[in-house]
């Protein structure tokens, strides 16, 4: 089940910033003590969502079984087409809550893997069980793994690639430049191949609560072979969201492309339309700059490589390991609890949901590209699973 | 790296994936409905199951995919549905609503229509589609996968542990996304089969009488009245609509009910004219039970074909007598019958037989060809004396199927049997003669024990031209011998029984004198012929054959000591013939003249030869 905010307000074209206010949340889902919940990363969040509840091709997700315990995947972002919600003028998502459980006050909803995953580890420092699983575009560390008694399970990859507008000033730069930008060394495009003597106006994702932030910033560290420091030209805005890449042809920053095919599949539509079913459907209005990749396929970023920017990244479900030993049955009438059920089943791993046809499918409906892997072996995290 | 999946997709799924039990003709007997059905507040209809051939699949394996396809049957009623479906199994929990039942997704949602141009069996209302593929864009249709979870899959996640009404029981649902109902089937699994419980289905098998192909009577005549009758599932009532390619015949018919649930119609199927080639007639049944929690079924198509009468076939005919040359003994008449150009096929028909060209058969009814073709005739009071030939003539029940044809004639001959029954009246005497062997000799009057009995050919003379020496006499002459006195030729004497032929020859050695020899090569026995005894067999009408065996002189005389069978040398393994008869009983004397040359080298002396006649 998919589950967000309601958001209200305006949208108001400040500068850089699509601002909207927050407004408390009134018709999520109540999870009961039963259903799972899942919260994290926005760029898992459509797969699960499809994984949970199908996708918009008539794919029936998990639930559509209409059992009687469902699968709740929590969106990092509070609008469904992805996006998120910004103080007036600013860049910085809002936090926002949600009521994870039935009965229960509003936390903050976690938005990405690393908040997700610092809730889930707050759940269990708690001694609770609010939060079952976390979506995640960045492999949780291995000391997180052991310290929480956690596991992981890989179930697809995606590209994260530099964008801009399509059409406008970005262009696809060397490893080298990308560092540059980043650090406002080099601020216009004529210094890093491009045409136009305007100014890049660089984006990055959050880079302690977002998987895919703390992916593109170690990426950056990476190439220059030191730790990057955004300059005051960066900024910092909502992974994955192109409305800020698409209203201005200097902006640029990473994108899942995941994602991107997830517009160009019509999956998103306009919601300034009154919600009758017309509003058309949006574009992403960006380009992946691939660069000297070729065929879309990725080059793990080094310090020396001049290869464009590309990054395959795995995207992992993160959970309790306890949770995979677990008697309670999650259905009535069932063997399975709900982590055999839906994310590792080591006896019969093509059983699991996500690694199903159905399941896989579901994933490429979503944008990504189906590849499960028990990330564990034994107890010791496989690195770069 | 990207990995692209791809789905796997059953539609063409080799039937030899799908171990299920194929729906055949015979009747189906539904077991008991599930207490929970019929539900009709959660369903939209049923669920039915095809394998990839279009045949309807009632039972299986819990190991294998359920079936190819499975297919609702009936539309969904959704505005702006989903065009794709998928196939959930859920455990019947008793007390518990089926909405709340637990379950898992065992298929993948697939695209509806189906890719598919399989034309199924059984009936998917409201009417049966050439294809699965060609139901409507509403119909729900699940396209199964051999990825695809199966039932002990289902059966291992939920487990079945009900002890009552609910024991072993699954639902199977076919499901469009977002929407809260379904369309459903219970299935129950024993071991590891399962089967269909609900809803319950019915079978419908069409059969034609007169079987399919009928022959016309006459070229392009009226085809014969057809009656169609459909078997139906039994004692479920409801009725029959007949169809004739397509199209309906008639009004539907009511079934009869039973445990022999029948339904028939009749009609005339349609004809080729003179001379045309065979019509076909597709007739179909589909079977409507009165109650609705019954599946309807329609029949496979009968296609019933209608053709002229085939050219008649050649056929040819022979005859076995068995008779013991006895007038009057029992005669035994078989024939067989044969189908020329199908050995297979025996031609129906009778055969009688008829004697020496009589018009009036010996049979006074027709004997009919059994099924091996074959026809026999016994006549105990047997047949008249004298000679008789007799043919069997085939005559076939329908000329325009088979040619008549007859036997080569049996010739034989009876004799008269005894002239009266042995009696008082009548007392037949057994009367014996011998027939002696006989003997068979040949004689000449020289047996060399004196010179009266030697053969002298006198003193050897020296040519004129003083090359050779050359001695002749005449061995026998042409005229008879005085009564009792001797023939100086070659008697030869034949009294053996059988009147047999004989050969006779003549073989000779050297002519000695102490050490001293005259060529045996060098005599010879010329002007050789028979002198007839005037009443005897042998005649000139029963002649006997004579030849000289002449000698090489005087062109070449052998020296004493020349090796060599030529003129009457010889050895009674080379004899020289003379004289042969073919029928030889009787006394013939046979003549010539003796001729025999040597060598001016010859020392003078008293020259003794040995030559021998033989006869055989």
């Amino acid at each position: 089940m998919r589950a967000r905010k309601t958001t209200l307000g305006a949208a108001c074209a400040a500068g850089i910033a699509l601002a909207l206010l927050a407004a408390p949340a009134f018709a999520d889902y109540g999870p009961s003590v039963d259903d799972v919940v899942g919260v994290g990363s926005d760029t898992v969040q459509n797969v699960q969502n499809f994984l949970d509840d199908g996708d918009i091709l008539g794919d029936s997700g998990y639930n559509g079984a209409g059992n009687k315990n469902r699968v709740v995947s929590f969106d990092a972002t509070a609008d469904a087409n992805d996006g998120a919600v910004y103080a007036n003028g600013g860049t910085i998502p809002n936090p926002v809550g949600v009521v994870l459980r039935a009965g229960t006050s509003p936390w903050q909803r976690p938005n990405g893997s690393g908040a997700g995953l610092n809730a889930l580890k707050a759940d269990i420092a708690a001694g609770k069980h609010v939060i079952d699983f976390v979506r995640g575009s960045s492999q949780p560390s291995a000391t997180d793994v052991t310290a929480n008694n956690l596991h992981v399970v890989k179930i697809a990859t995606d590209d994260l690639v530099m964008s801009g507008k399509t059409g406008g000033n970005a262009v696809a730069v060397s490893p080298q430049d990308l560092v540059a930008i980043y650090e406002c060394t080099k601020t216009l495009w004529t210094q890093v191949g491009g045409t136009s003597a305007t100014t890049i106006k660089p984006y990055y994702p959050d880079p302690l609560n977002s998987g895919t932030g703390k992916t593109f910033k170690a990426d950056l560290d990476t190439i220059k072979g030191s730790s990057v420091t955004y300059g005051s030209c960066a900024h910092q805005a909502e992974e994955n969201d192109p409305t800020l890449i698409k209203a201005d042809s200097d902006a640029y920053a990473p994108m899942s492309e995941g994602r991107k095919k997830l517009f160009d599949s019509g999956y998103f539509h306009n919601v300034t339309t009154a919600a009758n079913g017309s509003g058309a459907a949006l574009s992403s209005g960006i380009t992946l700059l691939y660069g000297s990749n070729t065929a879309q396929a990725c080059t793990a970023p080094t310090g020396t490589s001049t290869t464009t920017y590309c990054r395959t990244r795995g995207l992992y479900i993160t959970f309790r390991d306890s949770d995979s030993t677990s008697t309670k049955k999650f259905q009535p009438g069932g063997t399975n609890n709900w982590v055999k059920e839906l994310f590792l089943n080591a006896s019969d791993p093509s059983s699991v949901w996500v690694n199903t046809p159905s399941g896989q499918s579901l994933i490429q409906a979503g944008g990504a590209d189906p590849n499960y892997r028990d990330c564990l072996a034994g107890a010791s995290m496989i690195p770069n699973c | 790296m990207k990995l692209k999946l791809r789905k796997p997709v059953l539609g063409a799924l080799a039937l030899s994936a799908v171990s299920a039990i194929l729906l055949g003709g015979a009747s189906i007997a539904s077991a008991a409905t599930p207490p929970f059905e019929p539900d009709t507040t959660n369903q939209y209809g049923q669920v039915l199951f095809y394998d990839a051939s279009g045949n309807m699949v009632t039972s299986g394996s819990i190991n294998s995919p359920i079936s190819a396809y499975a297919v609702a049957t009936t539309n969904d009623p959704n505005v702006g549905h989903f065009q794709k479906a998928a196939l959930f199994g859920y455990l019947p929990v008793n007390g518990v609503a089926p909405g709340a039942w637990s379950g898992t997704q065992l298929s993948q949602s697939t695209t509806f229509p189906a890719a598919d141009a399989t034309a199924p069996t059984g009936h998917i209302a409201p009417t049966t589609p050439a294809s699965i593929g060609g139901l409507s864009s509403d119909r729900p249709v699940v396209t199964e996968a051999t990825t695809d979870k199966t039932l002990a899959q289902l059966q291992t996640q939920f487990p079945n542990t009900a002890t009552d009404a609910y024991q072993g029981l699954y639902q199977l649902r076919v499901k469009v996304s977002g929407e809260s109902q379904w369309w459903a089937a219970d299935v129950k699994i024993t071991g590891s089969t399962w089967a269909l419980v609900y809803p319950s289905i019915t079978s419908t098998t069409l059969a034609a009488s007169p079987a399919s192909p009928q022959s016309l009577a006459t070229d392009g005549g009226t085809p014969a009245t057809v009656t169609l009758t459909a078997s139906l599932t039994a004692s479920v009532p409801g009725s029959v609509q007949f169809f004739r390619n397509g199209s309906a015949l008639g009004s539907p018919v009511a079934a009869s009910g039973g445990t022999t649930n029948t339904a028939t119609k009749t009609d005339v199927p349609a004809g080729p004219s003179a001379g045309g080639s065979p019509v076909t007639t597709n007739y179909t049944a589909t079977f409507t039970p009165t109650d609705p929690s019954f599946i309807s079924s329609s029949s496979s198509a009968v296609a019933y074909v209608v053709q002229n009468p085939a050219p008649a076939a050649a056929t040819t005919t022979d005859l076995a007598v068995t008779q013991d040359g006895i007038a009057g003994d029992d005669v035994q008449l078989t024939s067989n019958v044969h189908n020329t150009p199908t050995p297979g096929t025996v031609p129906v028909g009778s055969v009688s037989w008829y004697d020496n060209g009589s018009a009036t058969p010996l049979n006074t009814t027709p004997v009919a060809v059994n099924g091996s073709g074959v026809a026999t005739f016994d006549i105990p009071a047997g047949l008249t004396v004298g000679a008789h030939s007799i043919v069997a003539k085939f005559t076939p029940t329908n000329a325009a199927q088979f040619i008549a044809s007859q036997s080569s004639p049996a010739v034989f001959s009876l004799t008269a049997p005894l002239a009266c029954t042995p009696g008082p009246k009548c007392d037949p005497q057994t009367f014996v003669v011998d027939v002696n062997a006989g003997t068979l000799t040949i004689s000449t009057p020289y047996t060399g024990a004196d010179a009266a009995h030697t053969f002298n050919l006198g003193a050897m003379a020296l040519s004129s031209d003083g090359t050779k020496l050359h001695a002749s006499a005449p061995f026998g002459s042409s005229t008879l011998p005085a009564a009792g006195a001797t023939f100086a030729g070659v008697t030869i004497t034949d009294t053996r029984a059988g009147n047999g032929p004989w050969t006779a020859s003549v073989y000779g050695g050297d002519f000695l004198s102490g050490s001293d020899k005259i060529n045996g090569q060098n005599l010879g026995f010329t002007g050789v012929q028979p002198l007839y005894i005037g009443g005897n067999a042998l005649s000139a009408s029963n002649p006997v054959v004579t030849n000289d065996v002449a000698n090489s002189g005087p062109g070449t005389i052998f020296a004493a000591g020349a090796s060599g069978t030529a003129g009457l040398k010889g050895s009674p393994s080379v004899q020289h013939q003379f004289a042969t008869a073919a029928h030889g009983d009787g006394t013939v004397y046979v003549y010539g003249t003796m001729d025999l040359y040597a060598p001016t080298s010859t020392p003078a002396g008293h020259y003794t030869g040995v030559v021998t006649f033989t006869i055989a």
